[in-house]
């Protein structure tokens, strides 16, 4: 008996090493699976299946796979490609966009993809009652959007003008706080938005604001009142081919936007089925779901895998050459590396090898690192002292060697970085000044009144609890004690004890890292306007608000950058942010996998991927 | 015994009202919401999703809606994944954790009691010595660390079992093994420990001078007596088998219920955390209770009057 067990040990042991690996590669080199099939981790049970409530790189990721959008991204160029609308144009000086749907472009059930579906999907987003949390990114963007998604009081049917000031004075009168008062464009009618701080509390500042317009009609019996409905948003179908929305202003990156998995068009007829019985939560399971992308939910298993196959009515079908996808949720890294090494997944994202592997994994010819449009900082609350005096803050800036952090902290391949938005976003370069002074750090410490750090409080380091924070902290308080002589308080705290805490600014300095929406500067520069919910400092600069307004109303591309990057550059100097360094994505991907392109948001279309069984003669 | 059980049954359901009382409210003490997010959730989404769960009501409204949906059996919405409710996810994960558990429990038995009884057959042989420093290895190395090396042994060295995952039999033989083993150590010392006692006592001797053989004498008298430890330490190991562990799930990635525990309190889940703490709090009292009536079989000193 022994020898047998032996005997197959060595043999098993033999034949794996023989066929299906190589000392070049980390992992089994021969696909376990068919040459149209692929196997990928998600990591994740995705929390949302609906695009529209999309959230997370978990979701995001499915989501965007398989519904489309109205254009795509070319993984080459990185410009913007006609998908389910095949052409558009933009008049108005840059502020409205005519979609033209593509002719013949079928529902996953055989119906045809149509304007209407756009309008419904992203009047969807907007509704305050879906409850997505990427809200904002459409209603920030599209004409009235912002009073429908807030559920601002719609007066219309003024017979005299009237200013907002007097609008304002009266509800003010009565109790009723205002945060803006917002023509609509086009007409004499008014959208006033109220400031609350609850949910609950901003229910009820409604009705009162309600019950009062409409009982004392201030401006005459003519004007009503009423909650904002969406027929006001300007993104509307004109017919079933013509597809129209008008922007805030000439926002270039608005087709970037429209290329984000919340914006895809969705099947109006089926959802509206489902929600009429009840059920709108059940309309994307294998069974109900209906998609306009070339991939179509099959089957799943919680917290197991999803089945994805091809789908025969994407107008483009023939372009892809998968036609069954495996998606994986292996959450554990370890686990996830495990699975690709031996041939259980050809591909794993980002978050899949565990931080205490790298090294070991480095030398493999299937180990990649690519970078991402991500900034790892830290924050500073300026509300409290000594943080409130910019040289204390640029003086802890400066003494920290960002490259020692990059090279032996985490040495993944990040780039070391000063600016608030990382490199190369549509051609922005981000405003570069010194990183590292230690002799001019202590010299502003003293002039703010520190000489060699006496005096200076100790101050806390809140972080989220996981390792490389950590290990990033402990380099960066040995770094300060060092060059500046203060020593502060490293504590750890659970995620969403400490998201709770940065939003009430129950923090000194706290770790943040941030991850551009879409590839434009302003997805990161928006964070320290002062009315964004984002700005967790405390921060308010009236100059830096202006550039950003100003960049927005900017058609020129060229004129638009110089205005972002004044704007940078005051956030810097300013040293509200401390940026450590861009993000890099770590993966592994087997050498037969095809069709797959480094992208700086780490998207990656199963549409173009294939299996190449000869790559070894390929090469 | 009628009254035995019936007594305890009511202190059961008290002891479950107390649990699901002060879990629910300790959950709602803890800070930060289930929405928080890096990105801020407008006031209005805000204002949306917190209706959905019911969580807009004032805290003694949510409690009571609370006990009233669990006394018709409903454990609510699970809030990390909408589209489910807990009782379908607990439906979904618990038998997947209750096999891995029912192999690891097997397991634990099989190799538990015949080290144990061996040992304490042999004891203080050569048999006894090397059982007990097996068994006190395996419950020094935790499944954090066993997990692991089978999987390097086992799965990426000899490639006979799946690094993890589910589908199949053998996906379920390493996490079985990695879980019961633990287990399984523990059994054999209490079964060691209280077979000794036992031979050692009067009526064995007495078995001894009828002229039984030794086989019958341990496994017909000795036994009984000698596994009492054993089942006082089933109740509650039996209780966490079966709900899983959070380690060894994780290892394995199996899609059963321990990980939950850890997962739905980082989560603020409140409704599946909520879930998983009374379906493990059901299994521990009903074991506990079973473990109670055992008792009554096995130990004849012992009895419900």
């Amino acid at each position: 008996m022994k020898r047998i067990i032996v005997a197959a040990l060595l043999s098993l042991s033999f034949v794996s090493c023989t066929k299906d690996s190589d000392p070049n590669y980390y992992g089994t080199i021969k696909p376990k699976h068919s040459f149209d099939e692929i196997w990928i981790n998600n990591r994740e049970e995705p929390q949302y299946m609906d695009p529209t409530l999309a959230y997370g790189v978990p979701d995001g990721n499915l989501a965007w796979n398989t519904f489309y959008r109205l254009v795509s991204i070319d993984p080459l160029t990185g410009k913007p490609v006609p998908e389910l609308a095949d052409k558009w144009s933009v008049t108005d000086n840059g502020k409205t966009y005519t979609f033209h749907m593509r002719k013949g472009a079928l529902w996953s059930d055989g119906q045809p993809i149509t304007a209407g579906d756009v309008e419904y999907a992203w009047k969807r987003l907007m509704d305050p009652a879906t409850g997505s949390q990427y809200q904002s990114l459409a209603s920030n963007v599209i004409e009235n959007g912002d009073a429908f998604a807030q559920r601002a009081i719609h007066l219309s049917g003024f017979e005299k003008s009237t200013s907002s000031s007097e609008i304002q004075s009266f509800l003010v009168k009565h109790e009723i706080p205002v945060t803006k008062i917002q023509a609509r464009p086009g007409t004499n009618e008014v959208f006033v938005f109220l400031k609350s701080a609850s949910p609950e509390e901003s229910q009820a500042m409604r009705e009162k604001a309600l019950g009062l317009l409409t009982q004392e009609h201030p401006w005459g019996e003519g004007v009503t009142a009423k909650i904002t409905t969406s027929d006001v948003v300007e993104a509307k179908a004109i017919d079933d081919e013509t597809f129209q929305v008008k922007l805030i202003g000439p926002l270039p990156y608005f087709i970037l936007l429209a290329e984000f998995a919340n914006f895809a068009p969705l099947p109006k007829h089926v959802i509206e089925k489902f929600k009429a019985e009840g059920k709108e939560d059940q309309w994307t399971k294998p069974e109900n779901v209906v998609v306009s992308g070339p991939f179509k939910l099959k089957e799943e298993q919680f917290k197991q895998y999803k089945i994805y196959e091809k789908n025969p009515n994407y107008w483009n079908a023939d372009s892809v050459r998968l036609k069954r996808v495996k998606v994986l949720m292996i959450e554990s890294e370890t686990a996830s590396l495990n699975s690709y090494k031996v041939g259980e997944t050809d591909w794993i994202g980002p978050h899949n090898i565990p931080s205490e592997q790298i090294n070991n994994v480095k030398g493999f010819k299937d180990y990649h690192n690519d970078p991402y449009a991500g900034v790892y900082y830290y924050i500073f609350n300026t509300k409290v002292k000594p943080l409130d005096n910019p040289k204390v803050r640029q003086a802890l800036s400066l003494a920290v060697d960002r490259q020692k952090i990059t090279d032996f902290v985490l040495s993944g391949g990040q780039i070391p970085h000063i600016g608030i938005v990382p490199d190369g976003l549509g051609g922005y370069q981000s405003y570069k000044t010194e990183m590292f002074n230690p002799a001019k750090a202590k010299q502003l410490l003293a002039d703010a009144g520190y000489p060699d750090g006496k005096g200076f409080p100790k101050l806390k380091f809140m972080y989220d609890t996981k390792e490389t924070h950590r290990l990033i902290i402990q380099a960066v308080q040995e770094m300060w004690k060092q060059n500046l002589g203060i020593d502060i308080e490293p504590s750890n705290v659970e995620w969403k004890v400490f998201l709770d805490r940065q939003k009430a600014m129950d923090f000194q300095i706290a770790r943040k890292g941030w991850i551009g929406d879409f590839l434009d500067p302003f997805t990161f520069l928006e964070m320290l306007i002062s009315t964004s919910g984002s700005n967790r400092t405390g921060w308010v600069s009236p100059e830096y608000d202006r550039l950003m307004e100003a960049s927005n109303m900017e058609s020129n591309p060229e004129k638009r950058f110089e205005l972002l990057g004044q704007a940078e550059k005051i956030a810097v100097d300013d040293a509200i942010f401390m940026p450590i360094y861009v993000y890099t994505k770590t993966y592994m991907l087997k050498p037969y996998v095809k069709g797959f392109h480094p992208d700086y948001q780490d998207h990656h279309p199963w549409q173009h991927m294939w299996i190449d069984l000869d790559w070894k003669k390929a090469k | 015994m009628l009254a035995f059980i019936l007594r305890r049954f009511v202190g059961m359901v008290v002891t479950m009202f107390v649990i699901v009382t002060f879990s629910f409210f300790m959950m709602k003490v803890a800070k930060g919401s289930p929405f928080s997010q890096e990105r801020d959730v407008p006031i209005e989404v805000l204002q949306a999703l917190e209706a959905k769960y019911g969580l807009n009501k004032p805290l003694k409204n949510q409690y009571m809606d609370y006990i009233g949906n669990l006394l018709r059996g409903d454990l609510g919405l699970s809030i990390k994944y909408p589209s489910r409710t807990v009782n379908e996810i607990i439906a979904i994960s618990l038998p997947k954790t209750m096999m891995i558990g029912g192999l690891a429990l097997a397991w634990a038995l099989l190799i538990g009691l015949t080290a144990g009884l061996i040992a304490a057959a042999k004891q203080n042989s050569w048999w006894d010595y090397s059982l007990m420093s097996v068994s006190m290895l395996g419950i020094s190395i935790p499944p954090l660390v066993s997990g692991p090396i089978l999987i390097l042994i086992f799965a990426l060295w000899l490639f006979w079992f799946p690094t993890g995952g589910w589908g199949s039999f053998s996906h379920m033989v390493l996490p079985s093994i990695t879980l019961g083993s633990v287990y399984g150590a523990y059994i054999a010392r209490l079964t060691r420990g209280g077979m000794l006692e036992v031979i050692q006592s009067n009526y064995i001797r007495t078995a001894r001078a009828k002229g039984l053989g030794e086989k019958t004498i341990i496994i017909k008298h000795a036994l009984k007596g000698g596994i009492l430890p054993v089942v006082t330490f089933l109740g509650p190991a039996v209780a966490n088998i079966m709900v899983g562990s959070v380690v060894v799930e994780k290892i394995f990635n199996t899609p059963g219920m321990g990980p939950y525990f850890v997962d739905a309190a980082y989560n603020r889940d409140y409704f599946l955390l909520m879930g998983v703490v009374i379906v493990y709090s059901l299994f521990l009292l009903l074991l506990n209770f079973f473990v109670d009536i055992l008792y009554g079989f096995l130990d004849p000193r012992i009895r419900y009057e």
